[in-house]
């Protein structure tokens, strides 16, 4: 799908996004288990302080490349059907000479 | 006064957080590495302005996912050596108390009780001793593990970065304008020489009168240009150093930024490469030392950022010397180099500084690029 401006594959953009949303799967799986109960004396509290912003920071990495994969793959699927609306309606303009009654019928 | 033996630590327990954020951080680099996959993938499916910005969206969600995964590793290893530290105070506590107990000392739980007789004393105060400075290397130990997990954010390397950034660009400057004042000095040196010698050759019988005053005007106006020049510099210096740049101390200072590895070399490989190391002044190998090391703290692995300083550098170093000289050939063709010398000097500084900045904004698109095309 060529045109003034951008060129794309739709077919190679849904792999890039399914590709995008996997990426995080094992991610999301191992971060989620959670780390434990470490006990560090007087560095207890900051060690669960970190684990807890470690913890938020993968979540928002594992969503931003999860719903980032989506977009790119509703983004395939828009181009597809854009692509394929405009074939249709130009399928559904008759074309003069192309068939049926000419205008004034007296052949 | 009782001893207390007791740690408030559990090594197992952090071993086990430690382990899982091994986990993460290997997870978090196959995840940061598949979305930077999956972002030059599209390169080949997907151009235009929304692949444009899907390109940087997934760059710095890449970017994201290793500084966690970085961050994961730094815990990971700042656990697993308090562990060890804890393992290890832990074992001095034990063993105190056995030793004090085999002494005769009252010993309950985790406290070695007060002595009563006089050879109690001294094995007391031998558990004292011992207790002690196993309980230093505790306090020691969580110090170091709460400085290390609380490294520096992404937010505050960046600040960092920019700081650097802005004293940088100024010492590069003055460096810059102190070089061609002493550039030009050099020249105003060599041309007062070759006058005098073309003057010398006037007298000479062998020597055609006309082509030793030809030489000797040449360098006559060879000597003016460069005196202009080295004053157009040196002017500039006195206004954007406020003064500074007249007294000794300010001298010494901008003879500091000038200096480069080889400088005062006078034979061997180093005087050899002086044309080339003098583009690389040791203000510029600390900046780049910085750098590195605040890409580190970001999450970047050595490798990558030791080539990233070291592209920064040369490109930046290329772009200065390139602008310089072009800008100061045009300027002699058009007989003019002396009132060139001066926007020639800092049009490289700011040509020099762009594209460094460009380099380095972006090297993470470089890097990816330059991984492709190798085999």
């Amino acid at each position: 799908m060529t045109g003034p401006g951008f060129d794309v594959d739709p077919a190679g953009l849904a792999a890039v996004g399914a590709r995008m949303a996997d990426a995080t799967a094992t991610f999301g799986a191992s971060a989620g288990r959670g780390g434990g109960a470490p006990v560090a004396g007087t560095a207890t509290e900051p060690v669960l302080a970190y684990l807890e912003a470690l913890t938020e920071a993968a979540a928002r990495f594992a969503e931003a490349a999860q719903r980032s994969g989506e977009a790119v793959g509703q983004a395939a699927v828009g181009y597809r059907r854009g692509d394929g609306t405009a074939a249709s309606r130009l399928g559904a303009v008759p074309v003069p000479g192309g068939g049926g009654p000419a205008p004034g019928g007296t052949r | 006064m009782p001893i207390d033996t007791h740690v408030d630590a559990d090594p197992a327990s952090c071993r086990t957080t430690a382990q899982w954020l091994d986990g993460v951080a290997r997870a978090g680099q196959g995840a940061a590495d598949e979305v930077v996959g999956a972002r030059n993938a599209s390169f080949d499916c997907w151009s235009g302005p929304a692949g444009d910005a899907f390109r940087d969206h997934a760059g710095r969600i890449g970017a994201a996912g290793e500084t966690t995964s970085a961050q994961a590793r730094i815990g990971a290893q700042a656990l697993d050596d308090f562990a060890v530290s804890v393992q290890g105070v832990l074992d001095t506590m034990a063993r105190a108390r056995a030793d004090a107990l085999a002494a005769g000392l009252p010993v309950t739980g985790e406290v070695v009780g007060d002595p009563t007789t006089e050879p109690q004393r001294a094995a007391f105060d031998r558990a004292t001793q011992v207790t002690d400075e196993a309980r230093a290397r505790y306090v020691e130990a969580q110090t170091e593990l709460t400085d290390r997990i609380r490294a520096p954010t992404s937010e505050a390397v960046a600040v960092v970065k920019d700081v650097v950034l802005g004293v940088s660009s100024v010492t590069s400057t003055l460096g810059a304008l102190q070089g061609g004042v002493d550039a030009w000095a050099d020249l105003a040196d060599r041309a007062a020489a070759q006058r005098g010698a073309m003057l010398g050759l006037m007298l000479a019988p062998e020597v055609p009168l006309e082509q030793a005053v030809r030489g000797a005007l040449q360098a006559g106006n060879d000597l003016e240009v460069a005196r202009r020049a080295g004053a157009a510099n040196a002017e500039a210096l006195r206004r954007a150093t406020l003064g500074a740049s007249e007294t000794s101390v300010g001298q010494r200072l901008l003879d500091g930024l000038t200096r480069y590895p080889g400088k005062f070399a006078d034979s061997g490989v180093l005087a050899t490469a002086k044309p080339v190391l003098k583009r690389f002044p040791v203000a510029s190998l600390v900046f780049a030392g910085v750098g590195v090391r605040t890409d580190v703290d970001a999450g970047r692995g050595i490798g990558s950022a030791l080539a990233k300083q070291g592209t920064t550098l040369a490109a930046g170093a290329g772009a200065t010397w390139l602008t310089t000289a072009a800008v100061t050939a045009g300027a002699t063709a058009l007989g003019v180099g002396a009132v060139a010398a001066l926007p020639a000097t800092l049009l490289g500084v700011v040509a020099g500084g762009a594209v460094a900045y460009l380099v380095g904004a972006d090297w993470d698109s470089i890097e990816s690029t330059a991984q492709d095309l190798l085999p």
